[in-house]
């Protein structure tokens, strides 16, 4: 009885000292002063097989930003690759090569050297890729015609879309992979599409509420059909849409989170991405950067006062209540925040309008009150 | 009642033992079985059955043991190099090709071709222990240097297996150029190099754009991919023992200009890379040719063990060519592992036929000719293809394919000395006499070319060749076509002109290739019979049956097709469009490509005339094993089975597609690739 009530008191006190999520801080943004080709930053990928390699999907190429450097490598459609457009960027984990959404299609980068897959040339069903995972041996495109699945030792191809799939609509924009064996498409308009490989079997999750533009029923399904992207962590499906934010807790609950009752900075977001090995989700909008742990109910969220993220605001809240408010100087490059990924457990790469923000774990007394 | 046992007997073993590599071979050969052959067996006599034709060797270290792969025999055979005997026979895979010994010696990892696997072999007790499974059509492989990894170049599904020697089975594939062919590791064990034969999509009429494939044995990754500029027919590659340089036999081809001559290397030479081995490094070429006489088709390559020679086997030559590394780096101007010649003296020197009189300081004939008749059975050397040498330097093997030999050859006098008879028929039949005539070059002026220069392991090389009397394209370019199971697939050539073999391979290809009285009489014969035996090889885009299945020669093959390949099957024999519009009989797929070999064997006319062609009407192409003869269309402009429609068939001239969605024309390309 003593061990169950000590235990108890330790995990209390446990739960009070942890700060989740934690608050990041002393933002280094890089901009085209710095060597990038463009600031529209429309995907940020850590190289997790690479030391010292950041990935960046511009609107003028594809970048790798060397950090302890700061040099930058710069490709664009005269090396190869599809577009000028990248819009999402995937690494190969096995093989470390790069595989990349651009608006002229799907390209492959290894060894220095690209080779593009298009509508034409492949069985890619259109050459306007909003994005790409990598699951096991294959890979997939989100198109604006459907999700292309492309097996490369067979040179194999197969498109998913409202032909042959629970899709309504074939714009998707986000591609994401999910528990082994599973992989989601976050389709516009068709909501969350999600795909058995053992059984050859789509799964589509959509809005109980259809046309409607605002949640008739709070928490009976996705907030909207508008699907921007989705991501998966540990039995937690993140999916962002245009009207706010949603969450499906290991297959059983569906929650639904808006800017009036939680710390979410819009409703107009971008892109989400679990960070690995949490429930925590950083939700990439309009209006800035929000983290939201799912365990604690709590937000951090990160909005830049400039547009060139000079000074910022960091707001706490915890569910719909504001804890605490304080200044980051500077804070990220741009309100307008398009893509997350992270490096380690400290570390955190945020594209933005203007550039891409690095930013470190704080101590966590910092932002506390 | 025996099939019924067999399988039993194959289940029982793969049950009680983890013996499953053995049904999974089984499994593809029964595919094999079912399927259409293409080729006759009407020329074959029972000797046919018994070549062994060894391809590749390895050495232990000691220089005691020669590993020799054997692809007719489908087997290894260990010779004991002292007292130059066979001494074991080890039965692999199907059509084995690569070998290489683990760094302790104890074990021999063979690739086998047909059956996309790996022969572990027990190098004590010489047998057999297990298969792993890798890619398709196997070919070089090696370890690297503790022996943890094994990588092996699989040359049709373009990719490198990285194989787990501990675990026993592939972990990853990395992506390779076009039909990866041959590996070696760097003597550091740091990079493992892999020859590519044929070139990546290029534009169309554009020259050819092979790479040599980097892999970091640190990371397993592709860390480089070295273009070779207007290069083809990447074989043998070799890293020199000092660590500066990789080396790669290849060919340069002339092929896009318009084929008036062949002398002077018009049309074809043949050579060397010598890649600078650190990254990015700079490439440059030297011919292995002389001015009035070529050395066709180089295969393999071995450094002596102080590097000073390096040693090429010119395969369609029946020559080994020796070169004096020291005088290449003096021409190359080579310090510190760099090149020091400027790029246009490259560029001069991989067209220089003069230059190789100043570095080739041999040449060493295994082909025994001197009583004058090259068809004398008693004569060996015949298609020297692996190379292996002794610890000591003293010794070259070669394998001597179309012989079934090994020569020994004295590097101190430059000669063969001895030959090791591995067995074999002491008979030349006609088919295997047709084999030596399609892969010499001495059939062409000056010795320029053989029918496998063109078409090495009997199929294309993705070229496109400007042909430029061939009375046919006009100014076009033509692409090449595979002599894989073409014998019931007449007429030949694109504007189907020739009516048969005989014609093809006599007057046609001596006064458009050869240059020369071309074959005739009984060598006409013999090629014809060899062309036509060449069967076509699996099929590795169907599903594997759980059973043998019925041959069947006349019908289209057996209904083991994925869903997806159903459905393109039905798209192939449709007779009307979705909308429910009648398809004239003349533009259904399966009218112009009726089973078994997907070719009526007339000409028509499906939109794709090209200006300045002659000819409206074309050849109809067979479509077995479509996925391996890529480009596509008579002047090769589509480098995918999909660009034939998405890019140059837009007015449903060649079939009907336009009604198709992108899954429905998706079906039908995996159903192209499965006949």
């Amino acid at each position: 009885m003593v061990g169950v009530i000590l235990t108890i008191l330790l995990l209390g006190t446990s739960s009070q000292a942890v700060q989740s999520p934690p608050i990041y801080g002393n933002w280094r943004t890089y901009t085209t002063e710095d060597g990038l080709p463009n600031n529209h930053i429309y995907w940020v990928e850590v190289d997790k097989v690479r030391e010292d390699c950041v990935w960046l999907g511009t609107d003028e190429g594809l970048a790798c930003l060397h950090p302890s450097t700061g040099e930058v490598e710069h490709y664009t459609p005269k090396d190869g690759l599809g577009h000028q457009a990248v819009m999402a960027i995937a690494v190969d984990p096995k093989t470390g090569d790069l595989w990349i959404a651009t608006f002229g299609g799907l390209t492959w980068f290894s060894g220095g050297k690209f080779r593009n897959y298009t509508q034409d040339n492949s069985g890619l069903a259109s050459n306007v890729v909003f994005g790409v995972t990598i699951q096991g041996d294959t890979i997939w495109a989100a198109t604006t015609a459907g999700a292309s699945r492309f097996i490369p030792r067979t040179n194999s191809w197969m498109t998913y879309s409202s032909a042959n799939a629970p899709f309504e609509e074939n714009w998707c924009y986000n591609a994401a992979p999910g528990p082994p064996g599973k992989v989601y498409i976050a389709a516009w308009g068709g909501g969350i599409l999600e795909y058995d490989v053992a059984r050859d079997y789509w799964q589509a999750y959509k809005d109980p509420d259809k046309e409607f533009e605002i949640d008739l029923f709070p928490n009976d399904g996705l907030v909207h059909d508008i699907i921007t992207a989705v991501s998966y962590e540990d039995s937690v499906i993140w999916a962002s849409t245009y009207f706010g934010l949603s969450i499906y807790d290991h297959w059983r609950r569906w929650n639904s989170y808006f800017e009036d009752d939680s710390g979410l900075a819009s409703e107009f977001i971008n892109f989400v991405r679990a960070q690995p090995g949490t429930h925590i989700g950083w939700i990439c909008t309009d209006k800035g950067l929000s983290v939201f742990d799912y365990d604690t109910n709590r937000w951090v969220t990160y909005k830049p006062l400039d547009s060139h993220g000079h000074e910022g605001v960091v707001k706490i809240y915890e569910g719909g209540k504001l804890l605490e408010t304080f200044h980051q100087e500077p804070s990220i490059g741009n309100q307008f925040v398009l893509s997350v990924d992270f490096e380690g457990k400290d570390v955190v790469w945020v594209g933005t309008e203007h550039g891409v923000s690095r930013g470190v774990k704080l101590p966590e007394q910092i932002g506390m009150k | 009642m025996w099939l019924l046992l067999t399988l039993l007997a194959v289940l029982l073993s793969a049950s009680s033992g983890g013996e499953d590599w053995k049904l999974r071979r089984q499994r593809i050969m029964w595919a094999y079985e079912a399927r259409p052959k293409g080729n006759r067996t009407d020329h074959f006599v029972r000797e046919d059955s018994f070549y062994i034709s060894p391809i590749q060797m390895a050495i232990s270290k000691d220089g005691r043991w020669l590993y020799v792969v054997c692809e007719k025999a489908d087997a290894l055979l260990v010779v004991d190099a002292k007292k130059r005997k066979v001494v074991k026979e080890v039965k692999v895979g199907v059509h084995p090709f690569g070998v290489c010994v683990s760094p302790d010696g104890r074990w021999i990892y063979v690739s086998n071709r047909w059956t996309d696997d790996v022969s572990v072999i027990d190098a004590r007790k010489l047998e057999e222990v297990k298969a792993i499974p890798v890619g398709f059509d196997p070919h070089g492989l090696v370890t690297d240097k503790d022996g943890k990894y094994l990588y092996v170049a699989n040359l049709a599904s373009d990719d490198i297996s990285v194989v787990c020697l501990k675990c026993g089975k592939e972990i990853k594939k990395l992506r390779a150029g076009h039909q990866p062919f041959e590996v070696a590791l760097s003597p550091d064990g740091r990079y493992v190099y892999v020859a590519n034969q044929l070139s990546n999509p290029v534009p169309f009429r554009e020259p050819p754009v092979p790479e040599v494939t980097i892999i970091d044995t640190r990371t397993n990754f592709v860390v480089d991919r070295r273009d070779l500029y207007a290069t083809t027919i990447l074989q043998g590659v070799e890293c020199s023992p000092d660590g500066q340089f990789t080396v790669v036999a290849l060919e340069l081809p002339k092929n896009l200009i318009p084929e008036t001559q062949i002398y002077q290397g018009w049309m074809v030479t043949y050579g060397i890379a010598f890649l600078e081995a650190r990254p990015r490094g700079r490439v440059a070429f030297l011919l292995l040719d002389e001015m009035n006489k070529y050395y066709a088709d180089p295969f393999e390559l071995v450094f002596s063990p102080d590097g000073r020679y390096l040693y090429v086997s010119c395969s369609g030559a029946d020559v080994i060519s020796v070169v004096d590394m020291d005088k290449v780096r003096k021409i190359l101007k080579v310090e510190d592992g760099k090149i020091g010649i400027s790029d246009d003296t490259i560029r001069r020197y991989a067209r220089h036929l003069a230059l190789s009189n100043e570095y080739v300081v041999a040449r060493i004939h295994t082909g025994f000719r001197d009583d004058g008749n090259p068809k004398n059975p008693k004569l060996k050397g015949y298609n020297p293809k692996g190379l292996a040498i002794s610890p000591d330097g003293r010794w070259l093997y070669v394998a001597c394919r179309l012989s079934d030999e090994i020569a020994v050859v004295d590097t101190r006098e430059n000669r063969v000395v001895d030959v090791i008879d591995l067995g074999g028929p002491k008979v030349m039949t006609k088919v295997r006499w047709g084999e030596y005539l399609f892969n010499h070059s001495v059939i062409s002026f000056q010795d320029q070319l053989s029918c496998n220069t063109c078409h090495p392991e009997n199929n294309v090389d993705g070229l496109l060749y400007d042909i430029a009397i061939d009375g046919g394209m006009g100014m076009n370019v033509i692409d090449n076509r595979t002599m894989r199971g073409v014998a019931f697939t007449a007429p030949f050539k694109w504007n189907g002109k020739n009516p048969n073999l005989a014609r093809q391979e006599g007057p046609r290809a001596a006064q458009l290739f050869f240059r020369s009285l071309g074959f005739v009489g009984e060598d006409r014969e013999a090629v014809v019979a060899f062309i036509e035996s060449i069967p076509l090889p699996p099929n590795r885009y169907r599903p594997l049956p759980d059973r043998p299945l019925l041959a069947s020669a006349d019908d289209d093959p057996p209904e083991l097709l994925t869903p997806l390949q159903k459905i393109g099957k039905k798209i192939f024999e449709r007779a009307y469009t979705k909308d429910g519009r009648y398809i004239p009989i003349a533009n259904r797929c399966i009218t112009c490509h009726p089973p078994p070999y997907y070719t009526d064997r007339l000409l028509h006319d499906v939109g794709i005339h090209a200006p300045f062609d002659t000819d409206f009407e074309f050849d109809t192409p067979q479509l077995n094993n479509i996925a391996d003869t890529a480009p596509y269309l008579h002047d090769g402009r589509s480098w995918t089975l999909e660009e034939i429609w998405t890019v140059h068939g837009l007015e449903d001239l060649h079939g009907v597609v336009s009604d198709l969605t992108k899954q429905e024309f998706t079906a039908l390309i995996e159903y192209l690739k499965s006949l």
